[in-house]
């Protein structure tokens, strides 16, 4: 019995790390849908986001204050990361020149992040909920905070959903991302809804760093990069370009790395993570969810 | 600059360089033969990347992996079995390019992002094993007590070697790597690898497997890494996890970047930036990872082509200037004619027809593309190809070619059923096409495009041609001498050693036709080749057509240019809405009431 | 309505347009002729400003728009229906329409969205019964009714259409060009190109006949109606007859 309430326990931690993944997803499916961009400064982003939660609160700033400018700071980041790495270099036959351009613009803020705050990882308070905020579900204790990033990630991937599926500025961007001409002829202004969707993946940064660190506990500049791989693997397990996919796919890379953690060794966790992500590249790159997409000559 | 170049390239000025530095570590100072050894190490590191991402195009963020895994490897070998490091170098070498072979398996099938964020995860896995495998790696204590020069622990065949002894290892194993890599790129390997980089559809056309040519990249690249790693642990006595984190991936990339992907002597200045460089200037140290991310987001946009591309340095693709200096006028087997004995033979066979399409139909999702088209061609056959815009014409060329599936129906090919297989196969069976718009490797110069189009007629081993063996060079020579001659057909002499990417358009198109041509092909399929040609190049693509023509290969000519098209070919096929509307002469075929309709789209009273 | 003035556009190395100069007068429909790649499209796409010109001058109602970006000249009331059928074929026939309405019209009008869509399936009742399916399971015809539909939503004073009749069965074209001749008789201005001439010549008022980028013949309906007669578009389009 004791065994099955252990395993529970992991699945449910599972689910609430997968559903920090699945925030990091959908920041990556944001910038996908409009121009096929996967920002490779989106980890760095999440964890610049945190330090300066950090930095505001240290200075003296109430929370919703220091979240304010948090979010502001990040949307002109992502503008500039949008101006610069990605508008110039989108239409080059290679897609090495943004892929470059974004990791340059992402290890900028982690080396900026290293020589304002160190190295070191820092202490980050806790948000809303304390640590040991803990509510008895089934019979398991269940940590508040994880559940309020769970929530979060099931409240996202509605809007999501709704945005895209119900309101014209979801099909706009759909539409951006099928046929961006033909988008423009409609009277659609293709590049700002292009802008429009890096600040929108900037701010999903944003609410998953302010999330995620106090879960960890802490932050340190390096944090971001790793954890990105694992949101990019959930996008990728889900099908790239799917709301639905980068919560499943979130989640189920959680429950996975959480099971081995518990039945094997906690210091294999990330590594079978990046095993998954080489193995369902190589065997289904689509993702479990996702469609074959054509080939054109 | 260009009196300049010449001089520094020439041979004696190589030599006499070679020569200083073999002797410039006897008068520094151990810390800058410290920093020459890095260099070295920098130097393989940046070409095992260039190898990869510079002419193969497979972005690599994890390359520091490789790095790990051969440093470890050298390093326990060293320390728990007491293996030289002669040994050591060649078991890194050997393993590593055994675990690039392994990644290649799944990296070969992914392209773009997903490839980055593969490589990326591959670096963050080898870390953690580094970390978490203390009983072989010392996990994050590090693994000490490596024999190294610097500490005087290390023995050369029984002699204690000194800093000096071990820069000179550094020196011969970066000479021999440059003269194999330089072997290897201008051999019909190392094009093919540019080739599948500049576009894996068209390198397939040619009959170059992108698979192969991939799983190749990964081994050799993997193995140079490995090189390094060993060198790398030996000389610093000490290895952690640290070293070999994502900066260090990021600093191999920079130093490809920074140098110039694609050329041999880039590399060497991009490892000479971040090796000197850093060194000198505190200032740079200090703000290293910034300056480093920032090179990283302008690289691209304002030196694409790195020093190389400023210093205007270019790696010739080809041995031309190798075998001229070397092995004079050999007899040639085929006497100077473009197409062999055994080509001639094969088409002086019977009439009967080569290629057989039988009832083929071809569906996109619901819409049906071709229907039931039946088509058979014979030796030295033109068959024009038209109809108006959408009406299958491509798709045609592409189910013959292998680039779709067909929905059903079968194509034979010399008596073999070819329906359905992968395009590189179709073009080694002599299929060989060429596309709407043209093909050609834009920073290949037309002579190297050309030598493409002999690829698969090569057929020496990866070991002759890395090691310029004698056969291997001839086999280059008699390409060459092909490539010459079609040039001069095509009037592309002047041209041949201008990049590609820098000719006019109908210049462009002439080559990918001649490059179709020195395939040998026995079934020559061209998909629109007239097109935005000037009257003057139309005449000479005109007379290219009609030298393939005599030569008996049968030709699929698809055009809109209707002169043209009729000029040259036997028979027509007229498609629309992917059925055969007409199928005859040329003369019916202008009489036919349902082309003219098809065409002008009333019933024409002429 | 229009005027083009030696405008140039090169693709590279290749001169798509030449030295075009031409002159659109309102509420006529004018053909683009031509084979595969004579420029036709290029031209379009340049008037509604997909594609820059390298050289010379559009204006429109006496206003240069030639450095106008193309959501702007949208909504100075020039629609396109580009080549190829091109239409969110991942969305459905009422998103579709809907997007065709929404960003071409401005704030107050906005509101009026689904009556003027309604509208639409009135007039077109096929597209009223599918509006919930996807765009791109309709056929053929259906497809090219609703771009169309979608283009006129934003009321243009000049259409383009850029080979309407492509790929569409005769009794469709029929269709097609009946509406043509409707909207013409509301007082729309519309340049249409066509591969094929005949079928252009029958409603257009004036014909261009385009090669290799320069605009070789032009006159109106019975001039080239005479051109066609004596053989001599026969020839450009089937090559010279061998006897």
């Amino acid at each position: 019995m004791i065994d099955f309430q252990f395993m529970l326990e992991l699945i449910f931690m599972g689910i609430c790390v997968g559903s920090v993944y699945s925030l990091i997803a959908h920041g990556f499916n944001i910038t996908f849908w409009t121009t096929k961009v996967v920002n490779f400064a989106h980890g760095p982003f999440l964890m610049f986001c945190s330090m300066l939660i950090l930095m505001f609160l240290s200075i003296g700033f109430p929370w919703i204050v220091a979240i304010l400018l948090e979010m502001f700071s990040i949307s002109i980041i992502g503008v500039i990361l949008e101006r610069v790495s990605v508008r110039p270099l989108v239409k080059s036959p290679t897609s090495m020149g943004w892929i470059v351009a974004t990791l340059g613009v992402g290890l900028f803020l982690q080396a900026l992040a290293t020589k304002i705050w160190g190295a070191q990882a820092l202490a980050f308070p806790a948000f809303i909920f304390e640590s040991t905020d803990y509510v008895p579900i089934l019979g398991i204790s269940m940590s508040l905070q994880y559940l309020l990033v769970l929530g979060t990630g099931l409240g996202i991937m509605l809007i999501m959903e709704l945005v895209m599926k119900k309101t014209i500025w979801g099909k706009a961007m759909k539409a951006v991302s099928f046929d961006p001409d033909l988008a423009s002829v409609m009277g659609i202004k293709s590049k700002s809804v292009v802008t429009i969707s890096f600040i929108l993946s900037a701010l999903l940064a944003g609410v998953a760093g302010l999330l995620i660190a106090p879960i960890y506990g802490n932050v340190a500049p390096d944090f971001g990069m790793n954890i990105m791989v694992l949101g990019f693997v959930a996008a990728v397990l889900g099908g790239m370009g799917s709301s639905k996919g980068a919560l499943i796919g979130g989640m189920t890379l959680g429950v996975i790395e959480k099971l081995v953690g518990g039945y094997i060794s906690t210091s294999a966790e990330h590594g079978v993570a990046f095993a998954i992500l080489i193995l369902i590249l190589a065997i289904k790159p689509e993702g479990l969810f996702g469609i074959k997409a054509v080939q054109k000559v | 600059m260009n009196m300049f170049k010449e001089r520094l390239f020439h041979p004696i000025s190589k030599i006499s360089f070679i020569i200083l530095l073999f002797i410039a570590p006897l008068f520094f100072s151990d810390s800058n033969i410290q920093l020459f050894i890095f260099w070295g190490i920098n130097i393989l590191l940046a070409q095992s990347i260039n190898l990869l991402s510079g002419f193969s195009g497979q972005i690599s963020l994890g390359h520091a992996a490789f790095y790990a895994i051969g440093a470890y490897t050298s390093a326990t070998l060293m320390i728990h079995f007491g293996l030289s490091i002669f040994i050591t170098i060649v078991i890194a070498a050997i393993f590593n390019a055994f675990v690039g072979f392994l990644l290649s398996i799944p990296a070969r099938r992914v392209k773009e992002f997903y490839l980055a964020m593969m490589t990326l995860g591959f670096g963050f896995i080898i870390q953690e094993i580094v970390k978490e495998w203390s009983s072989v790696t010392g996990g994050v204590m590090g693994l000490s007590g490596i024999p190294s020069a610097k500490l005087g622990t290390l023995n050369f065949f029984g002699i204690q070697a000194n800093m000096v002894m071990y820069y000179w290892l550094v020196l011969v194993i970066v000479i021999v790597t440059m003269w194999l890599l330089k072997n290897f790129v201008q051999s019909y390997m190392g094009r093919s690898f540019l080739a599948v980089h500049r576009s894996e559809l068209s390198a397939e056309s040619l009959g170059i497997s992108p698979g192969s040519a991939k799983q190749l990249a990964y081994t050799l690249s993997a193995s140079i890494a490995g090189i390094a790693g060993a060198l790398y642990a030996s000389q610093m006595a000490y290895i952690g996890s640290n070293s070999f984190d994502m900066m260090q991936s990021i600093g191999i990339l920079i130093m490809g970047i920074l140098g110039g992907f694609g050329t041999l002597i880039g590399p060497i200045l991009g490892a000479a930036f971040l090796t000197f460089v850093p060194n000198k200037l505190q200032f740079i140290q200090d703000f290293q990872l910034m300056i480093y991310s920032l090179l990283l987001v302008i690289s691209f946009l304002f030196i694409p082509n790195g020093f190389a591309g400023l210093l205007k340095i270019r790696t010739s693709l080809e041995k031309g200037n190798r075998i001229n200096k070397s092995i004079k006028a050999i007899p040639l087997k085929n006497d100077g004619k473009l197409l062999n004995e055994k080509q001639s033979s094969f088409l002086k066979k019977s009439f009967s027809p080569i290629l057989n399409v039988k009832e083929v139909v071809k569906d996109f999702g619901g819409l049906r593309a071709l229907n039931d088209v039946t088509i058979s061609l014979s030796k030295g056959q033109i068959l024009g190809l038209i109809g108006p815009n959408g009406s299958g014409k491509s798709t045609l060329v592409n189910l013959i070619s292998g680039v779709y599936p067909v929905s059903k129906g079968e194509i034979h090919f010399n008596g073999k059923d070819i329906t359905n297989m992968a395009t590189h196969s179709i073009a080694r069976y002599g299929i060989i096409r060429t596309f709407q718009d043209p093909h050609n490797v834009p920073t290949m110069t037309v002579k190297e495009n050309l030598l493409l189009g002999t690829h698969r007629l090569f057929k020496s081993s990866l070991l002759a041609c890395t090691l310029n063996a004698n056969h291997s060079l001839r086999e280059e020579e008699q390409m060459l001498t092909r490539v010459t001659e079609i040039m001069e057909l095509c009037d592309l002499t002047d041209y041949a050693d201008e990049l590609a990417g820098n000719l006019p358009y109908g210049m462009q198109r002439m080559v990918e036709v001649a490059r179709a041509i020195l395939a040998e092909p026995q079934l020559l399929l061209l998909d629109e080749p007239a097109a935005g040609l000037s009257e003057g190049e139309l005449e000479e693509l005109n007379r290219l057509i009609r030298y393939v023509k005599n030569q008996g290969i049968p030709v699929i000519l698809i055009d809109h240019h209707m002169d043209f098209v009729t000029g040259l070919v036997d028979e027509i096929l007229v498609l629309e809405s992917g059925g055969v509307i007409y199928s005859g002469s040329v003369e019916g075929m202008q009489k036919d009431h349902h082309v003219i309709r098809a065409y002008l789209g009333v019933e024409h009273h002429a | 309505m229009l005027e083009i003035k030696n405008l140039q556009v090169n693709y590279g190395p290749i001169n798509a347009l030449k030295e075009v100069t031409m002159t659109i007068e309102k509420n006529k429909i004018n053909a683009i002729i031509g084979v595969n790649g004579a420029g036709k499209s290029t031209l379009l796409n340049t008037i509604s400003g997909l594609v820059d010109p390298d050289q010379g001058e559009i204006s429109y109602k006496g206003r240069q728009i030639q450095n106008i970006p193309v959501e702007k000249r949208v909504k100075l009331g020039i629609g396109h229906v580009m080549e190829g059928r091109r239409l969110f074929k991942d969305q459905s026939v009422h998103d579709n329409l809907l997007i065709g309405f929404y960003f071409r019209n401005p704030k107050e009008k906005r509101r009026n969205a689904l009556l003027k869509i309604n509208e639409i399936y009135k007039q077109f009742p096929i597209l009223g019964n599918k509006q919930n399916q996807m765009a791109g399971t309709l056929s053929g015809g259906q497809q090219q009714i609703l771009i169309i539909s979608a283009a006129l939503l934003s009321e243009p004073d000049l259409l383009l259409l850029d080979e309407p009749s492509l790929g569409l069965a005769p009794i469709i074209i029929d269709e097609v060009y009946q509406l043509l001749e409707e909207l013409k008789s509301k007082g729309m201005t519309i340049i249409i190109s066509e591969q094929m001439a005949a079928l252009a010549l029958r409603i257009s008022d004036v014909g261009y006949i385009l090669e290799r980028g320069q605009v070789v013949k032009k006159g109106d309906r019975s001039y080239l109606k005479s051109l066609l007669d004596s053989d001599g578009l026969s020839s450009v389009y089937l090559g010279k007859a061998k006897v």
